[in-house]
């Protein structure tokens, strides 16, 4: 197991290594591996030159023929002294068969040796003279010993011949001596012979494994060249890809093998990116520019509309100074409604004011305290509230980083809402906020008329009624006032109802404020600890 | 009832209107009409219009007009460019400068305001609240500039 770890861990590292890295490493253990079999292969080697050597002259057939000759050199030797000391005839007759046999024994062995050392001058030319030697010695022997193929008759004479031939045989022994140094030497010289042909045989594998181990090298540093550099180099152009929009192209160098795909890809995916972004870019520009003529336009348009709006009611009101008591009830019905319509007129333009300015002003976010907002926006709407005996129940609210004016704007809204849309019973409001995950969630429920849920998206629109006018006033801009408000804070709005039993609406204001065009500062509300707020701690605000 | 034009001498107070609408100039007559604010009113439709009136006058302080009345959205050299160039001529910087404007941008209030104007008003949408509006204008204006004097008289 523990192995297993190891090694896996091993192939975890080597597989977060470089890629020249790796390459170098994995040539290394080939020349490791390879240097490791030169060496063994050389040992080997010199430890079978050793061999060689030794058995070279172990078996060398010459050593036993060699050391035959001498023995049977002195074998000779005291064959002729006893031929010559002993007189009894069964005495001569051995000795001229052990002469005989050893001079057939001395012709085999030289004829043997003759053939090994062919080759061999020195040696060929010791054992001819040898051999002759030899030659002269049987037939000059025979002519003592057999007295058919020789005239020699006195013993005397036998006698001084025989010492002659002692000392040919001195010198035959001296000769086979010198026969079996030179085989000695021979045998030497061989064995180094083979031992330099060892030597030089490691020599050569050296300078193969040396011519390797460099060719290799030159073979990591050219791949490392033609692979990991203009790898390094996409990697880098990638990285200025990343980082800015000035695209960098890698030149191809005219490769055309995987590398050179590569980046002749890569180039002309810089190409299409840049080519991409000038497009975007040019969108972005183009709806930019629309997107801040949209919002001057709705602002401008408000704005010129009032002017004439002005002029008209002011005279109005003049032209109504003078048609005074001059109007039938006809006439005067006419004329209310021509006010009424120039004062809702007036006040639905302001309210598209109020809306344009929500999506061109830059927010101005703070550290809100939502209970004080509520606490405002209820002093703000005494009146309303009195007038309609509203019973609004505030729990603790949590500290927001929010535009506090936009704030106050959402909440007035909503409450107003709720005392607005009010049943038959006097309206009991319940305004609350719980921790979710990222952000609050505030909710303000009424026991009002409600709505059909069908219409929950409808109510959030621009200028969308629920109810005729004179049912309920407004311009039926509020609610689209706080989905704009709390969508550029980041949040939602919804609302939850069922005609007849009330309606809770409920928005939602993270705490990392995403708006690109505010400067958080990163500051969020600091109020994760009291999460939820309960109702326990609720305050009624008014009565 | 109010001594004020009597006291600043036989000649009533001069006050210069720039207002491209015409029927605005209308309105502010009446109304000055109505809060008894008799004086002498001089129209005038455009920003240039306004400086080369100021500076037709120049040399002569008593010709110079008591108050401007200054809207800022004007066609051509509109009023906030009028109000810098007035602002920049040492001849005319002295001359008290209301804004009576349509523009509820806090940017034009501000504006305004760092450019020394005296004060800054929103026209209102009703008649009668012009109408008080220019009685505020006479009394308060007027009546605050010449009130010093009331005792030696």
């Amino acid at each position: 197991m523990a192995e297993k770890g190891v090694l896996s861990d091993l192939r975890n590292q080597f597989a977060n290594l470089k890629l020249s890295t790796k390459l170098s490493l994995s040539f290394g253990m080939v020349f490791l591996a390879f240097i490791a079999v030169i060496i063994t292969a050389s040992l080997t080697l010199s430890e079978l030159s050793l061999y060689q050597q030794e058995s070279f002259i172990r078996d060398l057939p010459t050593t036993e023929g060699m050391a035959t000759l001498s023995v049977n050199m002195r074998r000779m030797k005291t064959a002729v002294q006893m031929f010559i000391l002993l007189e009894d005839p069964t005495g001569k007759d051995k000795a001229i068969a052990e002469i005989e046999q050893v001079t057939r024994e001395n012709a085999e062995i030289i004829s043997q040796l003759k053939e090994i050392f062919q080759s061999d001058r020195e040696m060929s030319d010791l054992l001819t003279s040898i051999d002759r030697r030899l030659d002269n010695f049987n037939k000059r022997i025979k002519c003592v010993f057999i007295p058919a193929g020789c005239q020699t008759k006195d013993l005397s004479e036998k006698t001084s011949a025989l010492r002659d031939e002692r000392e040919n045989v001195n010198q035959m022994e001296a000769l086979a001596n010198e026969l079996k140094e030179l085989t000695t030497k021979y045998a030497a010289g061989q064995a180094a012979r083979a031992k330099q042909q060892a030597q030089h045989s490691i020599g050569v594998l050296w300078t193969v494994c040396l011519v390797g181990v460099t060719t290799s090298l030159a073979l990591v540093v050219l791949l490392s060249r033609m692979t990991i550099m203009p790898l390094a180099h996409l990697t880098e152009a990638a990285r200025q890809l990343e980082e800015s929009s000035n695209a960098v192209t890698v030149k191809d160098e005219g490769r055309t093998d995987e590398v050179g795909a590569l980046t002749r890809t890569f180039n002309n995916m810089v190409r299409a990116i840049k080519e991409r972004e000038e497009e975007r870019d040019k969108a972005l520009g183009r709806l930019e520019v629309s997107n801040a003529e949209l919002k001057q336009f709705a602002y401008v348009a408000a704005h010129d509309l009032k002017e004439p709006l002005r002029t008209m009611s002011n005279y109005l009101s003049l032209l109504g100074e003078r048609l005074e008591g001059k109007l039938d009830e006809k006439g005067e019905r006419f004329w209310k409604t021509v006010l009424n319509s120039s004062h809702r007129m007036d006040a639905l333009i302001s309210d598209l004011l109020t809306y344009a300015k929500l999506g061109s002003k830059a927010l101005a976010p703070q550290q809100v305290d939502m209970n004080e907002v509520v606490r405002k926006v209820i002093g703000d709407l005494q009146v309303v509230v009195s007038e309609s005996g509203a019973r609004v129940e505030r729990h603790n609210l949590p500290l927001v980083f929010a535009d506090g004016t936009q704030m106050g704007q959402l909440l007035q809204n909503l409450v107003a809402n709720g005392i607005k849309f009010r049943g038959g019973n006097e309206p009991k409001l319940d305004i609350g906020a719980n921790r979710i995950s990222g952000g609050w969630m505030f909710y303000v429920r009424d026991n009002g008329i409600g709505f059909d849920m069908q219409f929950q998206e409808r109510i959030f629109l621009i200028f969308q009624r629920l109810h005729g006018r004179d049912e309920y006033a407004g311009t039926g801009l509020g609610l689209a006032v706080c989905k704009r408000i709390v969508e550029r804070h980041g949040g939602k709005i919804w609302a939850e109802s069922k005609p007849g039993e009330g309606s809770t609406f409920y928005f939602t204001l993270p705490d990392d404020l995403q708006n690109n065009s505010i400067d958080t500062n990163g500051r969020a509300p600091s109020n994760d600890g009291d999460s939820p707020v309960g109702p326990s701690d609720a305050t009624v605000e008014s009565g | 009832m109010n001594l004020s034009h009597f006291v600043n001498g036989i000649k009533p107070a001069k006050v210069v209107v720039a207002d491209d609408d015409q029927s605005a100039v209308d309105l502010l007559r009446e109304a000055f009409e109505r809060s008894a604010f008799s004086c002498q009113l001089e129209a005038v439709f455009s920003g240039q219009q306004l400086l080369d009136y100021l500076r037709k006058e120049e040399g002569r302080e008593d010709e110079r007009p008591s108050l401007i009345l200054l809207d800022l959205n004007m066609p051509g050299k509109d009023g906030r460019q009028t109000l810098r160039e007035i602002k920049a001529d040492p001849e005319l910087k002295n001359i008290p400068i209301i804004i009576m404007t349509s523009s509820e941008l806090e940017e034009d209030i501000e504006k305004s305001y760092q450019s020394g104007v005296n004060a800054y008003l929103k026209k209102p949408n009703l008649f009668a609240d012009l109408v008080k509006m220019a009685g505020a204008i006479k009394d308060f204006w007027f009546g605050c500039a010449t009130l010093p004097q009331h005792p030696y008289i």
